[in-house]
């Protein structure tokens, strides 16, 4: 009887080591090495051709008063706030139509969350061709209400807003299915109790559904902060002129791979770790603040 | 009543021109990449081409190596999605149903690598990836997808939900540990393996930065790096780009179209991006 029992333990003992231990090293060699290694590279100056060579912190001292950089974080900045304030009130008042309608309401979030699926790549075509100065369909739509002609992806006045206009395009869908998802949660008796006190669509919205999407508010603004600054599919692919749509990831790209400035884009790659995290860490006091408050 | 009418109207003209906008970049790319060469660049627009060809089709798979390109994306995605299906839930039912020793120092450990952007590992990673000479091969961006610590986090909340009886049933009836794991635990855990599965490949097919950084030789392109050359190269001729496009985006869509439930409710359980 022992016997047995101990050879059940040795059993699950084995399992457990089998199942950990190759996950342990390959998040030690995938994840945490690199993080180290990069860390060190931060403090280097690095090519593919000369051994590393110490230099302090110059890699960081760099940084400050670097024009290129301070575009690349205006335009990328510039992008997050875009995408997740002017996005986020879209897809949170599509999501209140859809929301609202009796039928139809699958094929509609269906048509809507068509362009999540398609890579970014792919939506940097197609928009490019729509945005076309000279043959492109959208200059002729705007013909018809008698507008002049848009340069669009080529002027570096209009690039960066028609790409986070594109981008929207593409990532709403996705914001629309979480709101919706949110929507659904709350019960109809809070509607039916404000119907009762004579409160009208707008006064709903505002007074109950708003405040209790509050968790979702929340959710999206962080994710959407988080993965805003790491953009590079879209402001790659919808590239404008003079480094009109460049952003962070794009320089620290060019600097790493084209340049082989391999330890200044290392100290980028913190300096952007470190605006994420203190992002995220003043959304969550003003959050947790204002809660409090209500 | 009128004004409530109108409300409804008004309503629905709204949400038909915004899905207008939202189909029709489509319908644009696909129309563009089966009119006749004269209707492509025409002004104003042809809307509706009166002639069709599916000839640059032939030309992009084949000559232009959209094939192949179509091929190496399926493949990566197929491996990494089933590779990530299998380690998240065998590693997410360790954590959850296992006692051992630092499990949740472990667990917290993985999960403060999400934290880290993956700006900051994509260098040093390509420079270790290069000295095992695995740049420039599929395997440089297989590997590292390997194990994917959302996919676990997610698999191990969906384990909560099973009975752990099933578990001491099994070992009752002298089964493996794995065979316990594979054959009563799995099952159970399908609807979020299915989402987990979806996302996965969604994310491996579109992905691009990383494919960008490792891969230099055409031959081991996937779609979007083929798509972007693409693009480059054949700027002038619209018809063919937008036929690259179609190939690369349709196929997903129909995948999405014939498994939309699972997708809607993946989104909802998951919140994940792209």
């Amino acid at each position: 009887m022992s016997q047995t029992r101990k050879k059940r333990i040795d059993g699950k003992q084995r399992f457990v080591l089998a199942v950990l231990i190759p996950t342990v090293l390959f998040f030690v060699f995938f994840s945490f090495i690199p993080i180290i290694y990069a860390f060190y590279i931060s403090f280097h100056e690095m090519d593919f051709l000369n051994p590393p060579a110490f230099v302090g912190l110059a890699n960081y001292k760099g940084l400050i008063g670097d024009t290129h950089l301070y575009n690349s974080l205006r335009v990328t900045a510039t992008f997050a706030v875009i995408t997740v304030f002017i996005g986020g009130a879209l897809a949170f008042f599509f999501a209140l139509l859809i929301n609202s309608v009796k039928r139809g309401q699958a094929i509609l979030r269906t048509v809507y969350f068509l362009p999540v699926m398609t890579s970014l790549v792919a939506v940097g075509v197609i928009w490019g061709w729509l945005y076309q100065p000279r043959f492109g369909l959208l200059n002729e739509v705007l013909k018809i209400f008698g507008i002049p002609r848009q340069m669009w992806l080529s002027s570096p006045k209009t690039a960066l807003p028609s790409a986070i206009a594109a981008s929207t395009w593409q990532g709403m869908g996705f914001t629309i299915v979480i709101f919706l998802a949110g929507l659904h949660s709350i019960s109809q008796t809070y509607y039916e109790a404000a119907e009762v006190d004579g409160a009208n669509s707008l006064q709903k919205v505002w007074y109950i559904t708003i405040p209790l999407l509050r968790p979702t508010f929340v959710y999206l603004l962080i994710t959407g902060f988080i993965t805003g600054f790491q953009v590079f599919d879209q402001l790659y692919v919808m590239s404008g002129p003079l480094n009109s749509t460049r952003g962070f990831i794009e320089l620290l790209y060019t600097r790493a791979f084209s340049y082989y400035q391999m330890g200044r884009a290392s100290a980028m790659a913190f300096l952007l770790f470190a605006i994420i995290v203190t992002l995220t860490l003043i959304q969550f006091k003003i959050v947790t603040k204002t809660q409090v408050e209500h | 009543m009128l004004r409530r009418k109108i409300l409804a109207l008004v309503k629905w003209i709204i949400l038909i021109s915004g899905g207008i906008t939202m189909v029709f970049p489509f319908y644009w790319m696909v129309i563009t990449s089966i009119k006749i060469q004269s209707e492509v660049m025409k002004i104003p627009p042809v809307l509706f081409p009166t002639k069709i060809t599916f000839e640059r089709y032939g030309r992009v798979v084949g000559e232009l190596q959209f094939g192949r390109f179509f091929f190496n994306s399926l493949y990566i995605a197929v491996a990494v999605t089933l590779a990530v299906l299998f380690t998240s839930s065998i590693v997410g039912y360790v954590f959850e149903k296992f006692q051992f020793k630092y499990r949740n120092a472990i667990f917290l450990g993985l999960l403060s690598t999400m934290m880290v952007p993956g700006a900051v590992t994509m260098i040093p990673l390509y420079l270790l990836l290069g000295k095992v000479r695995l740049v420039n091969t599929h395997l440089a961006i297989i590997l590292p997808a390997l194990g994917n610590v959302f996919g676990i986090f997610l698999m191990r909340q969906a384990m909560q939900s099973i009975p752990n009886e099933f578990i001491e049933a099994g070992r009752i009836d002298g089964a493996s540990e794995f065979w316990i794991f594979w054959k009563l635990i799995l099952p159970q855990a399908k609807a979020t393996l299915s989402a987990l599965a979806i996302f996965t490949f969604m994310g491996q097919w579109n992905s691009f930065l990383w494919p960008l950084i490792v891969l230099s030789s055409q031959d081991q392109y996937t779609l979007p790096l083929g798509l972007r050359m693409f693009q480059g190269q054949y700027w002038s001729d619209m018809g063919l780009v937008m036929t690259g496009a179609t190939i690369s985006v349709i196929p997903i869509l129909i995948v999405f179209l014939s498994m939309q439930k699972t997708f809607v409710r993946g989104v909802t359980l998951t919140g994940l991006k792209g």
